[in-house]
């Protein structure tokens, strides 16, 4: 064998008609495109599409975040921003 | 009862048994806390988190084909009580608390019930495997993408695809295969006349004409494919196991199972995949570059279990599953494909299982800097973003 004139492989190679494998690579695409846009939809209402220790492990993951060093440190930093935005909202709202 | 375990008095949980490991203590939350999930998820078993010898044991979701080879449930279990002599691996409301309830200075695991399929036996290292035994003997379609690249391994040159067919074909065991070879256009002719000679009746070549899609490329083999399982392989692998495909077959054919991975190991030997770790919005590889004996303290790297996903270098499923999720998205032209597909799987209520029973070697390079386009992670966060958060099935 050899290569032929556009440097592409020749061989025995497995055919399908154009048709079908597009059909049948279009179907792959769609029933894709469909699951993307259903977990996107499951996104928008995460806590309803996780399981129980799902849940609680995220739970937990947020209560020890909420006990880090880091976040502590972070609330205290920034305690004098949101002082000074509840004055603002309190001050727009009279 | 379960031998070594005693049952904790108690007021406010009539309908369950509280069962603790002899020797082992109780948090003083513990009951509170045991009342409080279980009025938020009835279930037909809790366990949690202990302290063992002062270090913190963490523990995985309900893992049922882990139970099978090691009971990694812990010194605390809360069973409904119509539950109690049900074999735990076939319950199915079962919620872990992933909070410390017990301590104990030791964890005693009982030895896990017979399993209601497959053939218990015990590994080199002792710990329990159970084997599957394939049901029939179903056509698995093995589909390997390739450009026909070469590597030096191990001090010798290699045409990649070459010898991986070579391996598939001369040292598998498992026999009712065909191999879908998806070759680029640019791939060398001298490949491609090799590939013929070494794959024989069972290599069916596809030709791939347009610009890189790895996704696109394995729907294409995917579309050719006459086999009731599909084999996703990449072209750097070699198999180490004879047995590698009737292992994750018979794993694949049990109930609930929709994906099955594989061991991966480094051409130097360390591990390069022990399963899919989704976290901190980051989805990457368990016990990457660890060396095989290394382990995490409940012993998982020894046993099958289930796992958040696995890498499409090695994953077995079933054409039928693959067809009804998509395939592969080729909006993952590069990356994240694998870990799509594993969550796709998944949000069927299928579950991912990795097994260390079949094992490849994977000449992937250590130091691979895979070139991850911002769209790829945008729409794998896009579509999954609570879903890398946290790992179920992995804490450490």
């Amino acid at each position: 064998m050899s290569d032929d004139k556009n440097g592409a492989w020749v061989g025995p190679e497995s055919t399908l008609p154009a048709d079908e494998l597009a059909a049948r690579e279009r179907q792959l695409a769609l029933v894709d495109r469909v699951f993307g846009l259903e977990a996107q939809l499951a996104e928008l209402s995460a806590q309803n599409s996780l399981t129980p220790s799902e849940r609680l492990r995220t739970e937990q993951r947020l209560i020890e975040m909420q006990g880090s060093l880091a976040w502590r440190l972070g609330r205290a930093a920034t305690a004098p921003l949101r002082v000074a935005q509840r004055f603002v909202v309190r001050a727009r709202a009279r | 009862m379960i031998p070594g375990f005693h049952e904790v008095a108690h007021e406010r949980l009539d309908d369950y048994a509280v069962l603790l490991q002899n020797g082992a203590t109780l948090e003083p939350s513990a009951l509170e806390e045991i009342t409080a999930a279980l009025a938020r998820f009835p279930s037909q078993l809790l366990y949690a988190d202990s302290r063992e010898g002062g270090e913190l044991i963490r523990r995985p979701a309900f893992s049922p084909l882990r139970l099978r080879e090691q009971d990694y449930l812990g010194p605390l279990r809360v069973y409904l009580r119509g539950a109690l002599d049900l074999d735990p691996s076939l319950l199915t409301e079962v919620v872990h608390v992933p909070r410390v309830l017990s301590s104990t200075t030791a964890t005693v695991a009982p030895e896990p019930a017979d399993p209601p399929s497959g053939v218990p036996e015990r590994r080199a290292d002792g710990t329990r495997r159970v084997r599957y035994p394939v049901q029939g003997e179903p056509l698995v379609s093995v589909i390997i993408p390739t450009r026909g690249g070469a590597a030096t391994i191990g001090g010798t040159d290699r045409i990649l695809v070459v010898e991986a067919v070579r391996a598939i074909v001369e040292r598998s065991s498992y026999r009712a295969f065909e191999l879908l070879v998806v070759a680029d256009d640019e791939t060398p002719q001298a490949v491609i006349d090799e590939l013929v000679a070494v794959g024989g009746d069972q290599l069916r070549l596809i030709r791939w004409s347009d610009t890189f899609n790895f996704s696109a490329k394995v729907n294409r083999g995917a579309a050719f494919a006459s086999g009731e399982y599909l084999l996703l392989l990449n072209d750097d692998v070699d198999p180490v196991s004879p047995d590698w495909i009737e292992t994750m077959l018979g794993l694949a054919q049990q109930p609930g199972v929709g994906m099955v991975g594989a061991l991966l190991l480094f051409e130097d030997g360390t591990v390069q995949h022990g399963g899919h770790l989704y976290r901190d919005s980051w989805a990457g590889h368990i016990a990457l570059g660890w060396p095989l004996e290394r382990d995490d303290r409940l012993g998982s790297m020894r046993v099958t279990r289930e796992v958040s996903g696995v890498t499409a270098a090695c994953a077995l499923l079933t054409a039928d599953l693959f067809r009804r999720i998509g395939g592969l998205s080729s909006v993952f032209a590069g990356n994240y494909n694998d870990v799509d597909l594993s969550l796709k799987v998944r949000s069927t209520g299928a579950s991912v299982v990795w097994t260390p029973d079949a094992r490849l070697y994977h000449f992937e390079s250590k130091t691979r800097d895979a070139a991850v386009a911002p769209s790829e992670i945008a729409a794998l966060r896009q579509r999954w973003g609570s879903r890398l958060l946290t790992d179920p099935y992995w804490s450490d």
